[in-house]
């Protein structure tokens, strides 16, 4: 009977190890080869909107309770791109903080109103520890995001 | 043999086919509910360091992400950097990610590691496998509802659905029903 069970014990831990593997693919095959820079992306954002487009980088943030986005820095300072698919059909690791990512996907704009600008600036400048310019925010606010098709997470570049 | 000894066969060893998959359900629901509050998934380790001659209006560059690496003491772990704003640094280490704030000559070293059991449940439970785990969660749906209808039928008589049987499913039936009624109309 020991016996059985520490058999049965050993294949769940087998089976564990493979639950958490080094390398996550997530949806498609990425097939893009080109990398696009976020700074080119974030300089003309308009020029990207719903073109495919291939981004890799640091996950800097995301969400830590459901995995339903990341943010990968960019090549610049003071510039990252949010990944967050638009039906929520890419769910990421929860364990994606200082990984590396590449996403094929294209670019979306996200409309804010004014006080939803308000609040996301201010989400900013607590987090970054910084003064707000709320003239940013005057007539909203215009974010943008890639929605993945697939995504490749690993430990480093 | 009549069809209620055939429903009390398929409650009886579904029953025990699913406890396993149930108590990792239970258990997971629990820490999915109060993710916000506690963070069932892992364990984070935080270390802060001060740091000398380190402020806002110093150039970022390798010399100066080596230098923050020595006085932590966390040298030969170096992945990459990136800068936020221009207040904060993040240092990424094959052992953590390292927030740095310029401005306060603050470094905190964060750490995370899987909180064994809670992190597999919850894994499993929220669909993070995706591929064939999705057919087995939908299997297991099925068959808890099929545990729901052949429970309702074990007993007959005064204890069985007929009799104080019929009361306890409706209060349960009623909770989420004033619970909708309160918070979704």
């Amino acid at each position: 009977m020991q016996r059985r069970i520490i058999f049965l014990f050993m294949i769940v831990l087998i089976l564990g190890s493979f639950l958490f593997s080094a390398e996550v693919t997530l949806g498609e095959k990425i097939r893009t080869e080109k990398v696009t820079q976020v700074s080119e992306i974030l300089e003309k954002p308009g020029d990207f909107i719903d073109k495919i487009v291939r981004v890799e980088g640091y996950i800097v943030d995301g969400c830590m309770h459901e995995g339903t986005w990341i943010a990968i820095a960019g090549d610049k300072d003071f510039q990252q791109l949010t990944i967050w698919h638009k039906e929520g059909k890419i769910i990421f690791p929860l364990d994606h903080k200082g990984k590396y990512a590449i996403a094929e996907g294209a670019i979306y704009p996200v409309q804010l109103t004014e006080a939803q600008a308000i609040n996301w600036l201010k989400h900013l400048a607590a987090i970054h520890t910084q003064e707000i310019d709320l003239e940013k925010a005057k007539g909203g606010m215009t974010l943008y995001r890639l929605s993945p098709t697939g995504v490749i997470i690993k430990d480093a570049k | 043999m009549n069809w209620r000894k055939w429903n009390n066969i398929i409650h009886r060893d579904l029953g025990y086919f699913l406890v396993g998959l149930t108590i990792i359900y239970a258990i997971s629901g629990v820490a999915a509910n109060h993710l916000r509050q506690w963070d069932s998934n892992f364990i984070t380790e935080t270390k802060t360091f001060p740091l000398k001659n380190i402020s806002n209006d110093i150039p970022v560059d390798r010399a100066l992400v080596d230098n923050i690496l020595a006085q932590t003491g966390e040298t030969g772990k170096y992945k990459s950097h990136f800068r936020p704003s221009v207040s904060r640094l993040q240092i990424f280490l094959e052992s953590g990610v390292m927030d740095i704030d310029m401005y306060k000559g603050l470094a905190v070293l964060e750490r995370k590691r899987n909180r064994p059991v809670l992190r597999e449940f919850n894994f499993l439970h929220l669909n993070q496998a995706g591929k064939i785990w999705t057919w087995v969660a939908d299997i297991y749906a099925v068959g808890l509802f099929l545990l729901a209808v052949t429970g309702l039928f074990i007993l007959k008589g005064k204890n069985g659905l007929k009799g104080r049987g019929k009361w306890f499913v409706i209060a349960g039936i009623l909770v989420p029903v004033v619970f909708l009624i309160l918070y979704f109309y």
